[in-house]
């Protein structure tokens, strides 16, 4: 049961309208997506790569270790 | 999805294959927890044994299990690179096997999961994905890549409303989004191969003239996956929107949600329009058009489902 204010009903579509206006706004004006007004590119590489998730989780949870690696090597004892 | 000649689906491919490998793990080691307990039964147990210390680990290892295989915010790199795969596949596996059997197993193990701790993280991490994943996909050019940072929002709404306790229409959301998203790739399967194997959505432009019936398809899907009146996503999105704005939960999370919902609805704009709308921007000496039944077919019954699936199944 679904049981809201009108404004608060209306909320998604509204938010569907704004989005689909903005959408098609900045295609048609900026070109090609948003890039010539987000001037600042490591804003824009920062937003684009999604939060920079897959050098985290490719880069990222390899080379700590692989160092690690080598560090450990060389303080552990050989015998 | 492994094709071992190139360098770049084989990346894809051990990305893929190692993200899945931690929840796989996690999964094994909460049956050994399980087997504890004389049975594998769950579902007697989910009530049962709330206050159990093993329990809560059981349930915090399928938690991240199910965050892995739907790809969720700290392992959600694997999807976007999963799109080296054929595009049937990627329409197979984005829409309704591998991404939502994550989601499944949160349904099934929903008892034990709400009212605990976890279900807030639930919360966080599933408002976080959606939130970067619409972002992302308002910076990126590949057409395929678009479509794979619409299945990982989308699994977060499906996710955060599985946390706010909104089981039955996560569930809900489940069935409609693998309407509408196997026929967006498939679509996105027809326009790539007509436009000679170029993803880029900058190599293509004014296709609707050329590919009537798979543009409208696309159309159609797009605007579904929108949430646009009386498609398939309208009936869940707008009901988890609306259920979101009922039930008690903190402002951080609404306004994730409502502007997640935005950001779809703007990268699905400006791919329509940058893709079919534009000038006519494809290479030439070559043939533009979708006669091929084997393809058509699929893509009309499937564009009849994803209009009519969302009233049918509410």
């Amino acid at each position: 049961m679904i049981c809201l204010p009108f404004w608060l009903r209306v909320m998604a579509l509204v938010i569907c309208g704004l989005g689909g206006v903005a959408g098609l706004v900045l295609s048609i004006v900026g070109g090609l997506g948003v890039s010539r007004y987000l001037l600042v590119s490591n804003l824009r590489s920062f937003c684009g790569r999604m939060w920079f998730m897959p050098g985290i989780s490719t880069r990222g949870v390899i080379v700590p270790f692989l160092y690690g690696g080598e560090v450990y090597y060389h303080l552990g004892d050989l015998g | 999805m492994i094709y071992y000649q190139n360098v770049r689906s084989a990346n894809a491919g051990i990305l893929t294959a190692l993200s899945n490998r931690v929840g796989d793990v996690a999964l094994l080691i909460s049956i050994c927890f399980i087997s504890c307990w004389g049975r594998w039964g769950f579902p007697f147990y989910l009530t049962l044994l709330r206050d159990d210390v093993l329990f809560r680990y059981v349930v915090a290892l399928v938690l991240l299990a199910a965050l892995t295989r739907s790809a969720q915010m700290p392992f959600s790199a694997w999807l976007p690179a999963a799109i080296a795969a054929p595009t049937p596949v990627s329409a197979l596996v984005h829409s309704s096997t591998l991404v939502t059997a994550g989601v499944y197993l949160l349904i099934r193990f929903r008892e034990a999961l709400i009212g605990t701790p976890l279900q807030s993280v639930l919360l966080f991490v599933s408002g976080l994905t959606m939130f970067i994943s619409g972002l992302g996909a308002n910076f990126e050019n590949d057409l395929r890549k678009v479509i794979a940072l619409s299945t990982l929002s989308q699994l977060g709404v499906m996710l955060f409303s599985l946390s706010l306790g909104l089981v039955n229409v996560a569930f809900f959301h489940l069935l409609t989004h693998a309407l509408f998203k196997s026929l967006l790739f498939l679509c996105a399967g027809v326009v790539i191969h007509n436009v000679r194997d170029f993803q880029d959505v900058r190599s293509m432009g004014g296709l609707s003239g050329y590919l009537p019936l798979t543009v409208s398809c696309f159309n159609v899907s797009n605007l579904a996956l929108c949430g646009i009146p009386f498609l398939a996503g309208f009936y869940s999105r707008d009901l988890i929107l609306e259920f979101c704005s009922m039930s008690v939960v903190n402002l951080f999370s609404v306004c994730l949600v409502m502007f997640s919902t935005g950001l779809t609805v703007c990268y699905s704009f400006r791919l329509a329009y940058v893709s079919i709308f534009g000038a006519f921007n494809v290479g030439d000496c070559h043939s533009v058009d979708d006669s091929v039944s084997v393809m058509t077919w699929p893509m009309i019954s499937l564009t009849i489902i994803a209009v009519t699936g969302g009233a049918l199944f509410s």
